[in-house]
């Protein structure tokens, strides 16, 4: 675990997280191994709380109507969540190790460390401001 | 002698559980403003801004001239421009006279950092968005 809060404690995201938030989600974390071209989650599965990379890449994938678009990658210490799996599916594009945490763990974590609420604002906002850009071009056409 | 100001920040959903000593804080860092009706208090497309919470009175939220949505007494907006310093996502404007709690990006934050629990409120609300924003289209 002492190493999972070493690699935890470089992660942009969780830079301004305590020891004890920390703690909390090195705890809740199970590392898992993905081959090339391995899917990490499927499109529309709901169990799933957020993926930390610990190493390789993974493309994040989008599925409209059986076609398939890529619409970003992603490396070490990039951080992948509930919100995001909902419409898109990150797959290896590399030999990849990621810390998974369950939704419920998940949710727990947050309640019982708000802080953690906190360093996630900006990441949210940002993925609202793309969101509701994708939103409004797919409504034009 | 309870002071109105915190009985009132009391009532706000947003703050419903925030102790004495927090709600003293947040008195501290909003101001109570009054609007008449028709007043534009985010512009689509501006950058940053206020946080505000509608105390009272009615306000519309228009994007591209049309309504998306109703603010009650109670509902807060302005928290994505505040957080990130990034262009309005729609306009604002009061349909009736208003009363709203107004913090500045630099206050937002003195308050999320005192209770993070409002954070986790905020995020909440940005959660709920993101998957509006993302959810299939009924038309």
């Amino acid at each position: 675990m002492a190493d999972y809060i070493e690699f935890l404690k470089h992660v942009r995201l969780f830079e301004n997280l305590d020891r004890k938030s920390l703690e909390a989600i090195a705890n809740a974390a199970v590392e898992q191994s993905y081959a090339v071209g391995q899917d990490i989650v499927r499109q529309g599965d709901t169990g799933v709380g957020a993926f930390i990379i610990k190493q390789g890449r993974v493309e994040a994938v989008q599925d409209r109507g059986g076609r398939q678009h890529k619409l970003a990658e992603l490396k070490t210490g990039d951080v992948f969540g509930e919100m995001a799996l909902l419409d898109e599916f990150p797959r290896a594009i590399e030999p990849t190790t990621c810390l998974g945490i369950q939704r419920w763990h998940f949710r727990g974590i947050l309640e019982s460390h708000p802080q953690i609420a906190l360093a996630l604002l900006p990441v949210l906002t940002k993925r609202l401001r793309n969101a509701e850009r994708e939103d409004e071009a797919s409504a034009k056409h | 002698m309870a002071d109105p100001r915190v009985a009132r920040l009391k009532a706000v959903p947003l703050f419903a559980h925030c102790n004495g000593k927090q709600i003293q804080f947040i008195a501290t860092q909003v101001e109570d403003m009054d609007f008449a009706a028709g007043r534009v208090l985010c512009t689509e497309g501006q950058s940053g801004g206020d946080f505000f919470v509608l105390l009272s009175g009615a306000a519309d939220v228009t994007r591209k001239g049309r309504r998306i949505a109703r603010m009650a007494p109670g509902d807060f907006f302005g928290e994505i421009a505040v957080i990130d310093g990034g262009p309005r996502t729609a306009t604002v404007t009061t349909t009736e006279p208003s009363r709203c709690l107004v913090l500045g990006p630099r206050q937002f934050q003195n308050v999320l950092h005192q209770d993070t629990d409002i954070a986790h409120s905020v995020m909440k609300a940005l959660t709920l968005r993101v998957r509006e924003a993302g959810a299939p289209r009924a038309d």
